[in-house]
């Protein structure tokens, strides 16, 4: 479980690395590029593909919370078997909780 | 995960401040932030594989002040076997270099808990370039040695088929390729491969959809101090 825990962490709370180098010398041939697509935009060409639409869900005022899109298209028995899963790995997961709470106190 | 890897969160935390490019309209408020206004409460949800695990992750912009230079993100992450967690970080925008001046983290339905300044002094040294995953910025501005344009390609994602611009990097036996399409602002990405020696770094990240009308889970409000035991689980990587 801590292991988990960890591996959360580290994905979600290492800001602080710089993720890519870019260095700070200009590069002629992307700066040429750059020039040549600003030309074209201003001369009203399009430069890019037509903006695709991509599946938007509107959450409605709701946080950032488990997804209930896997349960689209499963029927009534198998949206209560879901829910039971869900609800037993909630009873797993405090467990875990409270054993690795525990062997903390114990560790000490 | 090393100090010197490629990390997730900073890639997802790459649109969140660009200074919009194309994308933005033309009557958008002039500053850096001005071109994200209109992405208030949009966000990305990612389905992410790492080491047998799958988690769902989802990354939010909760809100944008432009008048005061600063937005408000939050991500989220459960897998299988974790509890849920939230993380919300207030970033200002002032000058070219992003700061991270409050964050704090919520798990289940614990009350949420405010990190101290010590644990967020790394993140203050963000270049402002590493929140840039526009598509359009990215192909505009890379530099020699930079991320490596791969051109442009079809995918067909959970989300929707979009085409994407391919980019890679490589670090330290890290390879690192990701796929940006503006048309996914204002996080931009769509998928991302790692590929290295070491098995955290072996992941994969792939969009799933889009997300509006996003509000905050966290009230910073009600935020207490970092308990004890939180502390040693940040403080131990």
């Amino acid at each position: 479980m801590r292991g988990r825990w960890l591996l959360l962490f580290f994905l979600l709370t290492a800001l602080g690395v710089p993720l890519i180098a870019f260095p700070q010398e200009p590069n002629p041939a992307r700066e040429l590029e750059a020039a040549q697509k600003k030309l074209q935009e201003a001369q009203g060409k399009s430069t890019m593909p037509a903006q695709e639409s991509l599946k938007r869900r509107d959450v409605k005022g709701q946080s950032l919370a488990p997804s209930q899109a896997e349960m689209e298209g499963l029927t009534p028995e198998q949206k209560k078997m879901y829910e039971d899963i869900q609800r037993q790995l909630g009873e797993i997961r405090e467990n875990a909780r409270k054993r690795d709470a525990a062997l903390e106190e114990l560790s000490r | 995960m090393t100090g010197r890897a490629f990390t997730i969160a900073g890639l997802l935390l790459l649109a969140f401040l660009g200074p919009g490019g194309p994308a933005e309209s033309a009557d958008a408020p002039a500053g850096p932030l001005g071109g994200l206004s209109k992405e208030q409460g949009n966000g990305s949800r990612f389905k992410m594989y790492n080491e047998g695990n799958t988690y769902d992750l989802q990354v939010g912009l909760i809100r944008v002040d432009t008048s005061a230079g600063r937005v408000v993100i939050e991500v989220f992450a459960e897998s299988m076997m974790s509890d849920p967690l939230w993380q919300q970080f207030r970033l200002s925008a002032k000058g070219s270099r992003p700061t991270v001046e409050a964050g704090y983290i919520q798990v289940g339905n614990q009350a949420p808990m405010r990190l101290p300044d010590t644990l967020l002094s790394g993140m203050g040294n963000l270049d402002m370039s590493f929140f840039l995953l526009s598509e359009a910025e990215l192909l505009g501005s890379a530099k020699k040695d930079g991320p490596k344009s791969l051109g442009q390609e079809k995918l067909q994602t959970p989300a929707g088929a979009v085409t994407c611009s391919h980019f890679r990097v490589e670090r330290s036996g890290q390879q690192l390729d990701f796929w940006v399409s503006d048309a996914a602002r204002p996080i931009g990405l769509v998928r991302m491969v790692s590929v290295g020696k070491k098995p955290s770094e072996n992941y994969k990240l792939e969009l799933q959809e889009l997300l509006s009308g996003i509000a905050a889970k966290i009230d910073p409000v009600k935020a207490g101090p970092l308990s004890e035991e939180m502390k040693a689980i940040l403080t131990r990587r």
